[in-house]
C-alpha cells in the first residue's frame, strides 16, 4: 500500500521513492570504476602514441583488442580521444555521488544536468557498441568496463529522478511522470538486466565464432 | 481485562496478516522480475542459437560463394618484365604458359609457416616466373584461421579488379599476418587493400564481401583430397618437393629448364 500511493498524495516532501544514498553510492561506485577504465584507456592511448608496438594489458586475443579501437575514428569523434570525456565525466558522477553522501541536496538544474549527461553517455554508449561491433570488429576491454557501468547509471538515475519529481518542483512534478518512474524504479533491476542481455547477444552473435575458437579450438 | 487481551490479540493477528500479505507481494515481484529476465534470456538465447546456426559452417560473415573467372588474363609487370597473369581453378597463374617447368605452390595467408616462407623465397618465385623458366600457380587454401579464407577472397578480387596490383597484395597478405590480424573482419581488409593502391570500386566491393571466400573453402578441400597435407607446400612439374630457399629454387628451375630444352 505504501509504496503505490498515486495522485493527491505527493505532499510528503520526504516520502521518496526508493533511496537517495543507495543512488549516491552507485554513482560513486559505477563512476569509480568507469573512471579508472577511462584511466587505463587514456594511459594507454599515451602509451600506444610513443611506443607503437608496446605491448597492452587489454590486447588480449586478437578480437579483444583495445589497439584498433582506440585508433579507429569512432574511439576519437569529437576530434580527442573519447576517455577524456570519460575522465572528466566520471569525476562528477564520484563527486556528486559523494556528495549526497556527505549530506549535500542538489538543486532541480543540477539534476536535469545530470540527466543530460547520462542520457547522452547511453547513447554515446550505444553508438560506440554499434561501431566496436559492426564496423571496427574489436572488443575493448575497457570500453566495455565503461559500458557495463554507464548503463545502470542511466537506468537507476532515471527511474529515481522521474519517480521522485527531482527535475522541476517536488509539488509540480507531473503525475504521468512520477507514475512511469515508479514503474521504472520497481523494475529498474530488470530494464539493466535486458539492457546487458541485449548487449551481450550482440557480442555473441557478431564474435561467436572467435569465442569458439579461442575457448575451445572449434571452427564454427 | 479479556477484552483488552482480546483486542491486542486481534492487532497482532492484523499485524501478522499485513506483514504476510507485504512478503508474499514481495516474492510476488520477486517471481514476475525473475520470470521477465529468464524468458528474455531464453528467447535471446534462441535467437542468438538461430543466428549461429544459419551463418556457421560457411567460413565466413561474408556472403561469398562466387567463383573467381578462371581463364581470365592480363599481362602484368614483375621484376621490370611483362609477364601474363591468369586466374586459374585453384589461383593464380604467374608466367608463360609455355615455360618449361611448372611449379605449384600451396599456400594459406593465414598460416605463419607460409608466412616465413614468403619472406624467405617469395621474390624467387616471381624471378623465375619472370625469367620465362618456370610457370607458377599459386594455389590459394585456408587451414588455420579466416584470415586465410578472407586473404585469399581479396587475393583472387585484386587479380580480377587490378592485376597489376596483385604481386604487391600477394605479399603484403603475408607481411600484415599476425596476430591482431587474424580476426580482421572484411571492412578491414577493404581498408587494407586501399592502402595497397586498389581503386577499382568492384574490387572493393569483392574484397568487402569476402566474395571468394567459399571458394577458398571448397579449394582447401579439393586439395587437401587430393595429396595436399599441408600449407605451404611445393609441387615441381607435379612432384612434392621440399621448401627451397631463395638460391636453390632459382638454382633448380635453371637446371631443369635446361635439362628440358
Amino acid at each position: 500500500m505504501s509504496e503505490t500511493t498515486s495522485g493527491s498524495g505527493v505532499t510528503a516532501a520526504d516520502e521518496s521513492v526508493g533511496s537517495i544514498r543507495r543512488l549516491a553510492i552507485a554513482w560513486a561506485g559505477f563512476g569509480a570504476i568507469a573512471l579508472f577504465a577511462s584511466f587505463m584507456l587514456t594511459n594507454d592511448r599515451i602509451r600506444l602514441l610513443q611506443n607503437p608496438d608496446v605491448d597492452l594489458i587489454c590486447d588480449i586475443s586478437p578480437f579483444v583488442a583495445c589497439g584498433p579501437v582506440m585508433e579507429s575514428a569512432a574511439g576519437a569523434l569529437f576530434g580527442f580521444p573519447n576517455p577524456i570525456l570519460g575522465l572528466v565525466c566520471f569525476t562528477i558522477m564520484v563527486t556528486s555521488g559523494m556528495a549526497i553522501l556527505a549530506g549535500a541536496r542538489f538543486g532541480n538544474w543540477y539534476w536535469i544536468g545530470m540527466q543530460l549527461g547520462l542520457t547522452f553517455a547511453g547513447g554515446f554508449i550505444t553508438w560506440l557498441q554499434t561501431q566496436s561491433l559492426w564496423v571496427i570488429g574489436s572488443l575493448c576491454l575497457w570500453c566495455m568496463v565503461v559500458w557495463a557501468t554507464t548503463i545502470p547509471l542511466v537506468v537507476l538515475t532515471t527511474s529515481f529522478a522521474l519517480a521522485n519529481g527531482q527535475w522541476f518542483d517536488r509539488r509540480r512534478g507531473s503525475s504521468w511522470g512520477r507514475g512511469f518512474g515508479r514503474w521504472m524504479h520497481e523494475y529498474r533491476w530488470v530494464i539493466i538486466a535486458l539492457w546487458y542481455l541485449a548487449v551481450i547477444a550482440a557480442i555473441a552473435a557478431t564474435f561467436y565464432r572467435e569465442f569458439a575458437f579461442m575457448w575451445f579450438g572449434t571452427v564454427l | 481485562m479479556s477484552a483488552k487481551n482480546k483486542k491486542s490479540e486481534l492487532r497482532e493477528k492484523i499485524a501478522e496478516q499485513r506483514e504476510q500479505a507485504a512478503k508474499a507481494a514481495k516474492r510476488r515481484k520477486l517471481f514476475t522480475q525473475l520470470g521477465i529476465v529468464l524468458g528474455a534470456l531464453v528467447v535471446v538465447g534462441i535467437i542468438v542459437a538461430i543466428v549461429i546456426v544459419a551463418t556457421s559452417g560457411t567460413p565466413d560473415d561474408a556472403s561469398g560463394d562466387a567463383t573467381p573467372p578462371a581463364g581470365q588474363s592480363a599481362m602484368v609487370t614483375v621484376a621490370g618484365v611483362s609477364v601474363p597473369l591468369e586466374i586459374t581453378e585453384q589461383g593464380v597463374k604467374l608466367g608463360n604458359a609455355d615455360a618449361p617447368v611448372t611449379i605449384d605452390l600451396f599456400e594459406d595467408f593465414s598460416c605463419p609457416h607460409c608466412k616465413d616462407y614468403e619472406a624467405t623465397a617469395g621474390s624467387a618465385f616471381l624471378q623465375v616466373a619472370a625469367e620465362g623458366d618456370a610457370v607458377v600457380n599459386f594455389n590459394h587454401i585456408n587451414i588455420v584461421t579466416p584470415y586465410g579464407a578472407r586473404g585469399g577472397s581479396m587475393s583472387m578480387c585484386v587479380a580480377e579488379g587490378q592485376p597489376e596490383l596483385w604481386t604487391t597484395v600477394h605479399s603484403a597478405l603475408f607481411t600484415n599476418q599476425g596476430q591482431s590480424t587474424n580476426t580482421w573482419r572484411t571492412g578491414s581488409f577493404r581498408d587494407f587493400a586501399a592502402q595497397l593502391g586498389v581503386t577499382d570500386q568492384d574490387t572493393l566491393d569483392c574484397i568487402f564481401e569476402g566474395r571468394y571466400m567459399n571458394w577458398v573453402a571448397i579449394n582447401t578441400e579439393a586439395a587437401l583430397g587430393s595429396g595436399v597435407t599441408g600449407t605451404p607446400s611445393l609441387w615441381i612439374n607435379g612432384e612434392q618437393a621440399q621448401l627451397l630457399d631463395s638460391a636453390s629454387l632459382i638454382q633448380a628451375v635453371r637446371q631443369l629448364a635446361s635439362a628440358g630444352e
